[in-house]
Parts: C-alpha cells; sequence; structure tokens
C-alpha cells in the first residue's frame, strides 16, 4: 500500500515538473544518500581502528603495569624502569593519553603503596603536563578533565592553580576545583569560601560532605566565620556538616542561625538541631516556632519534635492542637501521640 | 588455597592474581559475573574475590 502511494506521489511529481530537473533532483538525493552512508562507514572503520589500537596499546602496556603496581616501596624514591618497547610506544601521544586513561581507572580503585606507584609513574612520565594543557584549555570540560586528573594523583603543587578556579563561571569547573582542593588539603581547602562569588548547589554541598566525612571539625573560629558568611549556601554547608558530625558543642550558633533572614538557612537549622538535639534546643525550638512566618518551617520544627527523644512543653503542643490551621494541628497531635508512647515506654 | 578472582579491569585481575600465586595460592580468573558463575558450578573455591559492577552477571548476584 505505501509503495503503490510513494508511487503515485512520484509519478504525480514527475507530471507536474519537467523529466530533466525530475532526474536531476532524484540524482542528487541518491548522491546525498550515498555520500551520507559512507560516511557513517568511514566512522565505524574508524572506531573499529582505534578500539583495535586501544586494545593493542593495554596488551603492551598490561604486564609491566602489573609489575609497577605490585613494586615494595622504592628506597630513595628510585625512578621506575621503563622497558624500550613501552619507551618507544609511548612517544606516540594516542599511546601516552591511553596510558593516562588506564592509571585514572587504576588509581581509582587501588590505595596505599600501588596508589603511590601510580602517583609516582604519573609524575615521572610527565603525564601531568598533559593534565596541565587540559587545565589551561579554554573549553570547559577539558578544564574539568585537567582538574579531575591532578586531583586524581594528588598533584598538589598545582593546588594554587586549582584555587584559582573556584570562582570560574562554569558550574562544573568550579565545582570540580573545589572538590580538588578539598581532596588536597581537607578543611584547610575550604579556604575558597572567603571569597565566593557563586553559591554551592545541593549536589556540590553533598559531595564535599562526602569527602570530608572522616575528618574531624575544624576549629571553632573557622566554623564561626563560615557560620557568619555572606554568601548563603557556606551557612547552609556548615549546618549540615555540625549536623553530619553532631558537633553539640557548636549549638549555641546553630541556635542563632534560627532567626536568620534566610528561610533556607532556618530550614537547615532546624534540621541541624535535630540532629543534635537538647533541652535548649527544644526550647529554642519553641521559642522560634510562633515567630516563624514560613508554615512549612513550623511543620519542619514539630516534624524534629516527632524525631527526638527530648520533652516538649505539653502547654506549648495542646496550643497547638487547637489552631485553626488544619496541617499544623494535625502535626501536634502526631507530637502528642509520639511523646506519650515515649513516656509510656 | 583455591581462588577464584572475579573482575573486568584486565589490570586489576592480572595484579591480583600475580600477587595471590606469589603466596603460593592456586588462582582462577573470570572477567565476568557470567563466567565466575560457570567456574563456581564447576569447582570447588575456597574463596572468591569478586568484583561488583561487571558486566552481564554482577558480583553480587555471583
Amino acid at each position: 500500500m505505501q509503495i503503490t502511494i510513494a508511487f503515485l506521489v512520484l509519478f504525480k511529481i514527475g507530471n507536474l515538473v519537467q523529466p530533466k530537473h525530475f532526474y536531476i533532483a532524484v540524482g542528487c538525493f541518491t548522491g546525498t544518500i550515498l555520500l551520507l552512508v559512507f560516511y557513517m562507514v568511514i566512522l565505524l572503520l574508524r572506531k573499529k581502528y582505534q578500539v583495535k589500537k586501544q586494545y593493542f596499546i593495554q596488551q603492551a602496556l598490561q604486564e609491566w603495569l602489573v609489575d609497577i603496581i605490585l613494586e615494595e616501596q622504592k628506597e630513595n624514591h628510585l625512578a621506575f624502569d621503563v622497558p624500550r618497547p613501552v619507551s618507544n610506544l609511548l612517544q606516540k601521544p594516542f599511546a601516552k593519553m591511553e596510558l593516562l586513561q588506564e592509571l585514572k581507572r587504576l588509581k581509582s580503585s587501588l590505595s596505599g603503596q600501588p596508589g603511590q606507584n601510580i602517583e609516582q609513574l604519573y609524575v615521572q612520565l610527565e603525564l601531568d603536563k598533559l593534565s596541565v594543557q587540559s587545565l589551561q584549555s579554554t573549553i570547559w570540560y577539558d578544564k574539568v578533565k585537567g582538574i579531575q586528573e591532578l586531583a586524581m594523583m594528588n598533584q598538589m603543587v598545582y593546588s594554587h592553580d586549582i584555587l584559582l578556579l573556584t570562582n570560574h563561571p562554569h558550574p562544573e569547573v568550579r565545582m570540580e576545583a573545589q572538590i580538588a582542593m578539598v581532596c588536597f588539603h581537607q578543611y584547610e581547602g575550604l579556604r575558597f569560601f572567603e571569597n565566593m562569588r557563586y553559591s554551592l548547589t545541593q549536589w556540590h554541598q553533598l559531595k564535599l560532605l562526602g569527602f570530608l566525612a572522616n575528618h574531624p571539625l575544624p576549629a571553632e573560629e573557622i566554623v564561626c566565620t563560615w557560620l557568619q558568611s555572606a554568601n548563603a549556601s557556606v551557612v547552609q554547608f556548615t549546618l549540615k556538616l555540625i549536623g553530619e558530625q553532631h558537633a553539640s558543642n557548636y549549638q549555641h550558633m546553630v541556635i542563632a542561625c534560627l532567626g536568620h533572614p534566610e528561610e533556607v538557612i532556618r530550614r537547615q537549622a532546624i534540621s541541624c538541631l535535630g540532629e543534635i538535639p537538647s533541652d535548649s534546643s527544644t526550647q529554642a525550638l519553641q521559642q522560634v516556632f510562633f515567630a516563624e512566618p514560613n508554615k512549612y518551617l513550623q511543620l519542619a520544627i514539630l516534624a524534629e519534635f516527632i524525631r527526638s527523644d527530648e520533652k516538649v512543653d505539653p502547654y506549648f503542643l495542646k496550643e497547638l492542637a487547637l489552631t485553626e490551621d488544619v496541617d499544623v494541628r494535625l502535626a501536634a497531635n502526631k507530637v502528642i501521640f509520639q511523646k506519650q508512647l515515649q513516656e509510656n515506654f | 588455597m583455591k581462588i577464584l578472582i572475579a573482575e573486568d579491569e584486565p589490570i586489576t585481575l592480572a595484579t591480583m592474581q600475580m600477587r595471590l600465586k606469589k603466596d603460593g595460592h592456586e588462582v582462577s580468573t573470570a572477567s565476568n559475573g557470567q563466567e565466575a558463575s560457570e567456574l563456581i558450578q564447576k569447582n570447588d573455591f575456597h574463596l572468591v574475590i569478586t568484583d561488583i559492577m561487571m558486566p552481564f552477571v554482577s558480583g553480587l548476584e555471583v
């Protein structure tokens, strides 16, 4: 059926235009299709050739890399032996790039001495220069790649160059640069907070928290400076950090954040107090409840009361259970029920 | 000890194999989960060291 329609359409067109023009159009169309097919075949062959070349390089490097990974700590940091066939192979830029990819893959799954050996090899073969080239590129994803490579290979000598990128206009570049700074120097790396022009996204905050999870909080005055930052996302991140680490010694600072003009900070402060529960934090939440203009933050306070084991003033809850707002009333009743259950136990 | 290593990254696999052989263990290798499952059914291994993310069948399924 479709073929018949196509034939009829072609026949109609054939009647409307002169035969000469019609044949030229068909010729052009066929030529374009053939050109496209030819281009696709070339692309596929090129891809196949690259995969083959990649496989060949991997095979050539495999044995040598295994020896390097298993090498015990070298005295006086002696250089690793590079056999002549490998060194000849590494003269080719493609092979060097492939080795860099392989070292990145290995570094992500190895730690301890094998990981250090990979870092040493990376420097010995001057692969850091390739990463710096990427870092200096004007294309954002090349910059990101360069930062990732230097951070992965622990190249702290480039931390000043990376620090300059923590305020880069492109979000991915500044995010990678900030993560690299934390990888290098942990909390000290967060010194970019002092001059931060952009906000930290939620995803970025989570990534940074992940890197800092096993490190104790820095000195109190540093945390205090972050909590007083003009950048709301820095304050939010610090509150998350305090909550994650259950640092109850910062409770008074967190309570002070409950009166912050930014809603996002007040919300984070409520959640943070839920992580470091105490009598004084419960009292502070009760006190700010009626002053809080946002109903959803009031509900967040009540949700924290449900989570916590601390006692809540029964008169406060009874008053809430009689309010006109159905949501607040329901939440208050849930808190009353939860507290009664806790008392019975 | 008879050990099976299942790992899709060839260099990591070769490294682990060499290290364990050096310690005198009898080591078999599989480069994906399916191959590992087949080897487990045919042999009696004392220990299986497996990667989690592998092609065809994951380490957890193995």
